[in-house]
């Protein structure tokens, strides 16, 4: 670390300052659950291939529901064991459109099923089930009178994640 | 010291860092991406270096974020409590340097890291992150003396 103080120095401390006052502050918790502030809104379809997503989804005849199969137990997957979930929460096949994350997805799947939804956002994503090549997330999408939670899949594809959203589970169930 | 508590132990210091990177609106969702893409494939604690293979993974997905996004955090993105400092121009200057720049000089500058701990961190050679740091200090050398 350069010991000479300087007034470039400074700036960035107190800019660093200033930044870092602004992070979350949320509790950590395990399993990891996040609380996602300020994400995509949802006034208007963002674009032409979303739409397309959502009538992809409204069918609703590509997604298999399946349960999160036990027995597969991974070391990685230990990390992640199922949170209070009484309800199966389904998660979609690998026919979906692919999402570059878990919260878009979510959004274009609420989308699908509601195409007026206003101002919706992401507020917690739970992790659910991982093993070598899949993550399985509940993700939970609030609005006016508005709440469900989306199961996401996220596959490994060339080193990546992609993420696909599913069918929905109302909050209160 | 298992998953959890070591997650629990650098959390904090990883949203920092991200929100240094990408601002606050998304810095968890950038640590929760990185976290759930090692924990599909390893324990935290089969790295070698848990801790600098996390700031790495944050690094590089906040520059993929910036790079999807197309643009760097603004002021307004970062400017959600009253500024009494730094000078909005030199915050503005700061957001605007390239990622890996912003990396380095928040590492050293406010982490207190030194060049070799920094370049780990980011999982660089040493001359590099000094190099970013020049040219760091160049680019607010100029916004300073401007004003």
């Amino acid at each position: 670390m350069p010991t000479e103080p300087d007034n470039i120095a400074e700036a960035f401390r107190s800019t660093y300052r200033h930044l870092v006052d602004q992070a979350p502050t949320s509790e950590a918790e395990w399993p990891p659950v996040f609380t996602i502030q300020g994400t995509t809104p949802m006034g208007r379809p963002r674009s032409g291939w979303i739409v397309a997503a959502g009538a992809f989804l409204i069918t609703g005849s590509f997604w298999i529901g399946w349960l999160v199969a036990p027995g597969r137990s991974t070391p990685a997957a230990d990390a992640f064991q199922v949170q209070t979930v009484t309800t199966a929460v389904a998660v979609p096949d690998t026919t979906g459109i692919p999402f570059t994350s878990p919260a878009d997805a979510a959004l274009a799947a609420a989308l699908a099923q509601a195409p007026d939804l206003k101002d919706a956002q992401v507020t917690r994503i739970v992790g659910i089930y991982a093993d070598d090549t899949t993550v399985d997330l509940r993700v939970q999408v609030q609005a006016s009178d508005f709440c469900h939670w989306y199961g996401v899949a996220g596959h490994v594809q060339e080193g990546a994640l992609e993420w696909r959203g599913g069918p929905a589970l109302p909050c209160d169930e | 010291m298992d998953d959890e508590a070591f997650f629990r132990k650098n959390r904090d210091d990883l949203v920092r860092y991200a929100t240094v990177l990408v601002g606050p609106s998304t810095a968890e969702d950038v640590v929760s991406t990185v976290v759930l893409r090692v924990l599909a494939r390893r324990r935290l604690m089969d790295l070698n270096d848990a801790r600098a293979y996390l700031f790495r993974g944050v690094l590089n997905e906040s520059r993929t974020w910036l790079t999807r996004r197309r643009s760097s955090p603004t002021v307004d993105d970062v400017a959600d409590t009253p500024m009494a400092d730094p000078q909005p121009e030199v915050l503005a200057a700061v957001l605007a340097l390239p990622a890996q720049q912003r990396a380095a000089t928040y590492l050293v500058y406010w982490e207190g890291q030194s060049i070799a701990e920094a370049s780990a961190l980011m999982g660089i050679r040493p001359g590099t992150a000094k190099r970013y740091l020049h040219l760091a200090r160049r680019t607010l050398k100029g916004v300073l003396n401007a004003n």
